[in-house]
């Protein structure tokens, strides 16, 4: 398995850095695959309350209603019908996309797989979503989906009876399809936002809308996909016939085919099959854990800066449990933390000027990289630097190669996210010797522990706590964002910024 | 990268992406039933008989058992297989079994199964076994069907009439 998934991620970043020059960080859809089928999803909702509007829900209506919208009002409903299925077809595309990507850039497991565990539900029932509204039509596809759907659920030995006798000629009644437009209108998707929350609540700060002008570019992409090729019915449903050749919707309907081949048995096999596989995954095998962040109460004074920043939602505020003046103190939900330190960078007691005398606690750190070691691998390292200009270089585990570094003269402190540095420990490098500091993270827009590169710009740019000094020469601080195929760039730049230190005594910005 | 060319090779991307939804979304077509073919499908409920015959209780037997539990007949609860063979043009087409559901095998037997076969003119004959007899067929019943291409013809059984139905 690691060896696929490092394949894969080789794969992935070599896509992402491609479109990175295409779209830029900010709007590179590799990097909002969630967001976007959120939005697809709104386009699905939007396009099918229109559609609805002229909908009849009955058997007798259902397709002369759909025919309607298509060929007589083709220019919003049937614009509209088009939307409604290109827009689920494209929210398949970035669901496979999101998850072959959480996959290989190894987001699955460890604290982070509830969110994949939860996931494969999803999936199944956006999918019965998507075949229930196919069987909506009542054309010729429809009726095909209907009885081999049938089939599939008389196969499950608990289900008794028979539900293929209701699509032989005569017994259809319209009982029976409006609880499908029930399931398809309101049932699924109410169940849908229900597995979408769960999907997504534990983590924090959740992007649900894509950036403006990928909205838009997707927005209108379909458009003109649905005036191009406008979606279109087969003929109608006829029980007293068989369907002959079907256009299948290969996103929702592959199972189908399976089925006639193989057998509604070995059908249900591989669907379970592929399911118990998925939701087995982050399990195959287990990350090995790092001890979780810890609250030091004596040096937490409450302001909630850590809670604010954890990605996971690993961190809430509650009142002060220890008699001191402060009116909150951080508590953590161990089941929530990846020991990604961001926290330790938000804290402003990590600050390494603090206790010099002393072993150095921050109000929430890791209990195997704490501020102290932050700050005496920091000075180790300094130390340990014979040559000049001395140049420390931070960088974080799941991004850039550092073995490019080797003999370039400088020292590298790895940290577990670029997040975890307080811009204290930069100021305090600077003034314990270091001509220049260069600050690297994973790509921008695509931070493995996902806002630790967003906080550290943010913080050194003063626009989030904790800063800079005042006084710091932001010119000594240069940042570099990318991932293991740019460790190339990352090495040209620290060695051109160390020539511009030993050349003009102060280094390039 | 100049601007000019990024958003030339975001329409790219777009149409890439549009192309995609395009083709799977209806493409490769799906052959359910090749040009030329009708279908038969074998559709109905029927409770098969007894697989062992009920007996008769004798006087004694009777009085040995509660006065609520009395009934003159004794009989075994499961049912026999359903076993139905189909007859094209005096070519033997299939045979299908259909076991009866339930822990005890007591359930009503729910037999479906489809079999396409070329549109035309054909001499049908379908035979059903509902006992526990090894061979030979309990209803039969032969007519001469068009089927014409994409046709359905069901093959039902009537539990009033009791007899085997086309339509």
């Amino acid at each position: 398995m690691n060896i696929i998934r490092n394949s894969g991620n080789k794969i992935v970043l070599a896509v992402e850095q491609l479109f990175n020059k295409i779209f830029g960080n900010q709007l590179n859809p590799f990097y909002h695959l969630g967001s976007l089928t959120f939005y697809f999803f709104w386009i699905v909702l939007v396009s099918g309350i229109y559609v609805f509007i002229a909908f009849e829900t009955n058997l007798a209506g259902a397709y002369n209603s759909v025919e309607y919208m298509t060929n007589e009002q083709w220019w919003l409903a049937g614009i509209m019908r088009s939307l409604h299925r290109y827009a689920s077809d494209a929210a398949i595309i970035t669901i496979f996309l999101h998850m072959v990507r959480e996959f290989c850039r190894d987001h699955y497991r460890g604290v982070r797989w509830f969110s994949w565990f939860t996931g494969v539900p999803t999936l199944w029932m956006v999918v019965m979503l998507g075949i229930s509204g196919y069987w909506l039509v009542w054309d010729m596809l429809a009726q095909y989906i209907a009885i081999t759907t049938a089939e599939l659920i008389d196969w499950i030995p608990m289900v008794p009876g028979s539900m293929v006798f209701n699509f032989l000629e005569g017994n259809v009644s319209d009982r029976f399809f409006t609880l499908m437009a029930f399931l398809h209108l309101l049932g699924l998707p109410v169940a849908l936002v229900f597995l979408l929350w769960t999907h997504v609540s534990r983590i924090s700060q959740i992007d649900f809308y894509p950036p403006r002008l990928l909205a838009w570019g997707s927005l209108i992409a379909l458009i003109l996909l649905s005036l191009i090729k406008p979606a279109v019915s087969h003929g109608p449903a006829q029980l007293d016939h068989s369907p002959t050749v079907l256009h299948l919707d290969w996103f929702y309907l592959n199972i189908y085919p399976l089925v006639d081949i193989l057998g509604a048995g070995w059908a249900w096999g591989i669907a379970s099959g592929v399911t118990l596989f998925l939701l087995a995954m982050p399990w195959l095998p287990p990350r090995g854990e790092k001890p979780r962040a810890e609250v030091n109460l004596e040096h937490c004074s409450g302001c909630g800066q850590c809670a604010q920043d954890c990605p996971y939602g690993a961190i809430t505020m509650q009142r002060r449990t220890d008699g001191r003046k402060f009116e909150f103190e951080s508590s953590m939900e161990d089941s929530l933390c990846t020991s990604c330190g961001i926290c330790t960078g938000s804290c402003a007691s990590a600050n390494p000027f603090r206790m010099a005398k002393e072993v150095l606690k921050a109000g929430i750190e890791m209990p195997w990289y704490g501020a102290e070691d932050l700050r005496r691998i920091t000075q180790e390292k300094l130390s340990a630097l014979t040559t000049q200009p001395r140049v420390i270089v931070y960088g974080c585990e799941n991004s850039l190669d550092f073995s490019v570094l080797d003999g370039l003269g400088c020292a590298v402190q790895v940290v577990p996210c670029s997040g975890m540095l307080p811009p204290s420990l930069l100021d305090f490098a600077l003034k314990r010797g270091a001509d220049g500091v260069v600050v690297t993270g994973c790509r921008e827009g695509d931070c493995f522990h996902r806002f630790g590169n967003r906080w550290t710009i943010a913080r050194l740019d003063g626009t989030r706590e904790p800063h800079l000094f005042a006084r710091t020469d932001q010119r000594k601080i240069v940042r570099f964002w990318g991932g293991r195929s740019e460790s190339q760039e990352m090495q040209a730049l620290v060695r051109s910024f160390r020539d511009g230190i030993k050349k003009e005594g102060l280094p390039h910005a | 990268m100049p601007d000019y060319l990024r958003w030339m090779l975001q329409g790219v991307c777009y149409a890439l992406f549009c192309s995609i939804i395009m083709v799977y979304s209806t493409k490769p077509a799906y052959t359910y039933l090749p040009p030329g073919q009708g279908e038969i499908k074998l559709a109905f409920k029927h409770a098969s008989q007894r697989k062992e015959a009920c007996t008769e209780r004798t006087p004694q037997q009777l009085m040995a058992l509660p006065p609520n539990m009395r009934r003159k007949s004794e009989c075994s609860r499961e049912r026999a297989n359903v076993v139905v063979d189909i007859i094209l043009d005096d070519q033997h087409m299939a045979q299908q079994t259909f076991g009866p559901p339930g822990l005890h095998r007591d359930g009503t037997v729910f037999v479906y199964s489809k079999f396409p076969l070329p549109a035309g003119e054909h001499q049908l004959t379908v035979g059903m076994r509902n006992s526990a007899r090894e061979q030979g067929h309990d209803f039969s019943k032969s007519a001469r069907v068009t089927i014409q291409p994409g046709q359905l013809l069901v093959v039902g059984f009537d539990d009033i009439k009791m007899e085997l139905t086309f339509h």
